[in-house]
């Protein structure tokens, strides 16, 4: 009986000691895998510590899988993570760090509508350090959709009341991304109606503009050429299909350079305002 | 067999507790510097295909009639297609499917290819072909 009493023993110390990778040095796994740059690695791997260990090292997980998934250009599944980590965390710099990072995916991706909403869900009055990072990020989603009066008032109180001259840089900048924001792609296709490519210099595009004028030249000089050949009715056969095929295709095209040109210039302006902060 | 049942019993227990060990708190550390740094990131736009990516197909020709069709495929898009009204409505568009049914059939079939395509090109038919969505484009690539 002590024998077998023994074995019994000897057998369930042996199986339940029986040396596996516990949870915390699966963690530590991670982040070396972090650090070494094995960003997918390190995914699988924080992914398998969250199944296994529960809620332990829940925040860390999360805070790491949305990390991980936007760094490898998975945005949605970042924000699924930003999300969870935004509802289970439980120290308010966590729940407001998980907001940001879902706000930073979302201005990632351009969709500067959602990220406003979830900036604004953010609480009205904040510690210093997320008060700031509020008023840029709002500052940004309102730049995004072209608020530009709203981004000035988010903006504006990010620089020191003393630093004048990058306030006034500041407003400079503001006034021209107005100024951009002012041109209508109705106004370029009008003007390219009236003269051909003129659609495309409104719109700052010397390239478009003069090809699409020497094109249009050259499809009118056939016309007449053909007119006074032959006859206009032959011409208007021949090159009319031409004629308007180019002639419509630069005034549709005019508004759309428009509208891409406007788009380039307001993102250069913004990077711009950013740089002058950056300088602080 | 007490003994043994009392030793398992204690390994039980404490595995138990080990469960029962506190969440790790994690706090997170502001950084505006960083969020200025994504914000640039966020508004550099896409990025812009250089001209040799644009027209990747123009190169590399192995004889003079392909780089003759390599230099009309190039003037067709650079100065006609970009001003033009219409659109192709398949992937790859019909100049490319032209230069590259050249390339790859050489020229005869690939001329009677490209016309087979020019008189297909009409958006009669969509449902005869694959949808590319992201392209927003009927699917048909060169084949004999």
């Amino acid at each position: 009986m002590t024998r077998r009493c023994l074995f019994f023993l000897c057998w369930i110390s042996t199986v339940y000691f029986l040396p596996a990778q516990s949870a915390e040095q699966t963690l530590v796994f991670a982040r070396e895998q972090v650090v070494a740059g094995n960003k997918s690695l390190a995914l699988k791997t924080y992914q398998r510590v969250l199944f296994f260990s529960g809620d332990r090292y829940r925040d860390e997980c999360q805070s790491q899988l949305a990390a991980l998934h936007a760094d490898l250009g998975n945005f949605e599944k970042s924000a699924f993570y930003c999300d969870l980590l935004y509802q289970s965390a439980d120290s308010d710099s966590l729940r407001y760090e998980a907001l940001f990072s879902k706000t930073g995916i979302l201005m990632l991706q351009n969709q500067y509508k959602r990220a406003l909403i979830e900036i604004l869900s953010l609480p009205k009055s904040l510690p210093e350090p997320w008060r700031t990072r509020k008023q840029l990020y709002l500052g940004a989603a309102h730049f995004g959709i072209r608020e530009f009066e709203l981004a000035r008032a988010d903006l504006l109180p990010l620089f020191a009341a003393e630093d004048i001259e990058g306030r006034a840089e500041f407003e400079r900048l503001m006034r021209q991304a107005e100024r951009v924001s002012r041109k209508s792609p109705k106004t370029a296709r009008v003007l390219s109606m009236i003269l051909p490519g003129a659609g495309q210099f409104y719109a700052g595009d010397l390239k478009n503009g003069l090809n699409s004028l020497l094109l249009n030249a050259l499809l009118g000089y056939w016309f007449v050429a053909t007119g006074i050949s032959y006859t206009f009715l032959d011409a208007a056969a021949t090159v009319s299909p031409w004629l308007f095929r180019y002639y419509g295709g630069g005034i549709r095209r005019a508004g759309e350079i428009l509208e891409k040109k406007k788009e380039e210039r307001l993102r250069k302006v913004f990077r711009k305002v950013l740089g002058t902060m950056n300088d602080e | 067999m007490k003994i043994a049942c009392t030793i398992l019993a204690f390994l039980l227990a404490a595995d138990l507790l080990a469960q029962l060990e506190p969440i790790a708190r994690t706090e997170a550390e502001p950084r505006v510097g960083k969020d200025i740094l994504l914000l640039q990131k966020a508004f550099e736009g896409p990025r812009k295909m250089r001209a040799s990516e644009r027209f990747s197909l123009s190169r590399e020709n192995p004889n003079e009639l392909q780089m003759v069709f390599s230099g009309l495929f190039l003037f067709y898009k650079s100065f006609l297609s970009s001003q033009d009204n219409q659109r192709c409505g398949f992937h790859p568009s019909c100049s490319e499917y032209g230069l590259e049914a050249v390339k790859k059939l050489g020229v005869i079939r690939g001329i009677l290819c490209t016309c087979d395509r020019l008189s297909r090109c009409n958006g009669l038919s969509p449902e005869q072909y694959e949808i590319d969505i992201e392209r927003r484009a009927l699917k048909d690539p060169v084949g004999w």
